[in-house]
């Protein structure tokens, strides 16, 4: 086992996990931002713009993220946008990303029953105050699970940086295990720290869970 | 986008170049799926039914594997053969790949197929005196395999997706396809827009087909376990 092969490269392992960790928070919050515009959208009153929300939704679940990142990659400098690797990897996974999360927002709002709905507004509150004080609470509680589930796998594709020579966690291991030979030590290794970036994260989301669903038996709200 | 690439992206012979790339997606993800869910039946019905020692061999298995990226295990699969002195090609890499990645995931949709198949009718299939293996094969399996095929539909497609990273293994499947027609003539937006629109025809039509199977199933009246009952802590 060279294990010298990874304290000699040290530098270059920290500089690609300090890449990958910076693209994870980076497409997390974007793709989360995108995902509340779309459900907003596919929730909405306007006919135009739900069926435009939807078939966003559509292409993005039935595409391969590598797809939408060589287009991003590829195509966008065609259209005279020309973004860094790092940046064009975040903006096709953070677009990617958002159409999952979106859906599952938008399935936590429609398991909060009809009738807590109504049952708000013949209390008085306006429609945005339903929703606020109301039916987002519940709806966080349901969507809770699939969000988290795609919050790990966000973090799991920003390994695709590797492919566009984004200078991410995967992409310095190959290259360095592709110099030294040395492909199960770095592997391994590389493998050890996905997991410890992954496994915590959906270990913390099932806490949070737990937390959540006990919360809402509490208040008596399913 | 231009009119000469799409004329460049839609010919005949780009046309013919892309679809055999998507045959050999397919092929690959068919081929993973099969030997994957013969992977995946005794992992998921270790974990699901029986208590032991092989529970753990289990557990560690689909828990690395749902939680590395698939990149990570095709790259070190491609180095690793010629180490060890096995020269296989791209394909057999990726192949191995995909098979170990979705046989993890494939493990918690048999488990959770098994565990949908209530629990009163292994007891009354082993009071009738049927043996533990036959209870397994004639009564537990039919019934979540019933349970499962909307899950098991999903997560091919999502294999189906996954195929494509093995571009980066230099498998000529679909999505390498059009990186070597787009480097050809030019036209990377026209050429994926085509891709684009091939895999999503591919995976559309799994989805719905998926969404009509789970609502027939969900007609006839699955019977899954509910919550009351009891439960088996092993068979």
């Amino acid at each position: 086992m060279r294990w010298d092969v990874l304290s000699g490269h040290s530098d270059v392992f920290l500089s690609g996990l300090l890449v990958t960790v910076r693209a994870s928070v980076l497409t997390l919050a974007l793709s989360m931002g995108l995902a509340i515009i779309v459900a907003s959208l596919r929730i909405g009153r306007m006919r135009v713009l739900r069926g435009l929300s939807r078939a966003y939704v559509e292409f993005l679940q039935n595409t391969p993220h590598i797809v939408v990142v060589f287009f991003a990659y590829y195509g966008l400098p065609r259209m005279g946008l020309t973004l860094s690797a790092f940046a064009s990897g975040v903006v096709g996974l953070s677009i990617y990303s958002s159409a999952f999360m979106s859906e599952a927002l938008r399935s936590g709002v429609n398991a909060v029953p009809r009738d807590n709905w109504e049952a708000g507004e013949s209390s008085g509150l306006s429609t945005i105050g339903v929703f606020r004080h109301i039916v987002l609470p519940q709806a966080f509680a349901h969507a809770f699970p699939p969000l988290t589930n795609q919050w790990v796998r966000a973090v799991k594709n920003t390994s695709i940086l590797a492919v566009i020579a984004g200078g991410d966690l995967l992409y310095h291991a190959t290259r360095v295990a592709s110099q030294t030979f040395a492909v199960f030590e770095v592997y391994g290794a590389i493998a050890i720290v996905y997991l410890s970036l992954t496994i915590p994260l959906s270990r913390l989301s099932q806490v949070v869970e737990r937390r959540v669903a006990w919360r809402a038996a509490q208040l008596g709200i399913s | 986008m231009s009119w000469d690439g799409w004329a460049a992206a839609l010919e005949p012979s780009s046309v013919k170049f892309l679809l055999r790339g998507l045959y050999t997606t397919l092929l690959l993800a068919v081929t993973a799926n099969a030997i994957s869910l013969l992977i995946a039946i005794p992992v998921g019905t270790y974990r699901e039914r029986v208590a032991g020692i092989w529970r753990w061999p289990a557990t560690l298995y689909v828990d690395i594997f749902r939680n590395i990226p698939v990149l990570v295990l095709l790259f070190f699969l491609r180095f690793a053969a010629p180490i060890v002195d096995i020269s296989v090609s791209s394909f057999v890499a990726a192949l191995v790949g995909l098979t170990v990645y979705n046989g993890a995931h494939l493990s918690e949709v048999v488990r959770a197929g098994i565990g949908s198949v209530p629990n009163a009718q292994s007891k009354a299939a082993m009071s009738s005196g049927l043996s533990r293996l036959q209870t397994f094969l004639w009564i537990v399996y039919p019934q979540a395999l019933r349970n499962m095929l909307p899950a098991l539909l999903s997560q091919f497609v999502i294999l189906v997706q996954a195929s494509s990273l093995a571009t980066a293994i230099n498998v000529i499947e679909l999505t390498r396809s059009g990186q070597i027609l787009f480097a050809r003539y030019g036209n990377p937006m026209e050429v994926f827009a085509v891709i684009a629109l091939m895999y999503f025809l591919v995976n559309f039509s799994l989805s719905v087909f998926a969404t009509r199977l789970h609502a027939s199933i969900s007609r006839k009246g699955a019977n899954t376990q509910q919550p009351g009952e009891a439960p088996m802590a092993s068979v």
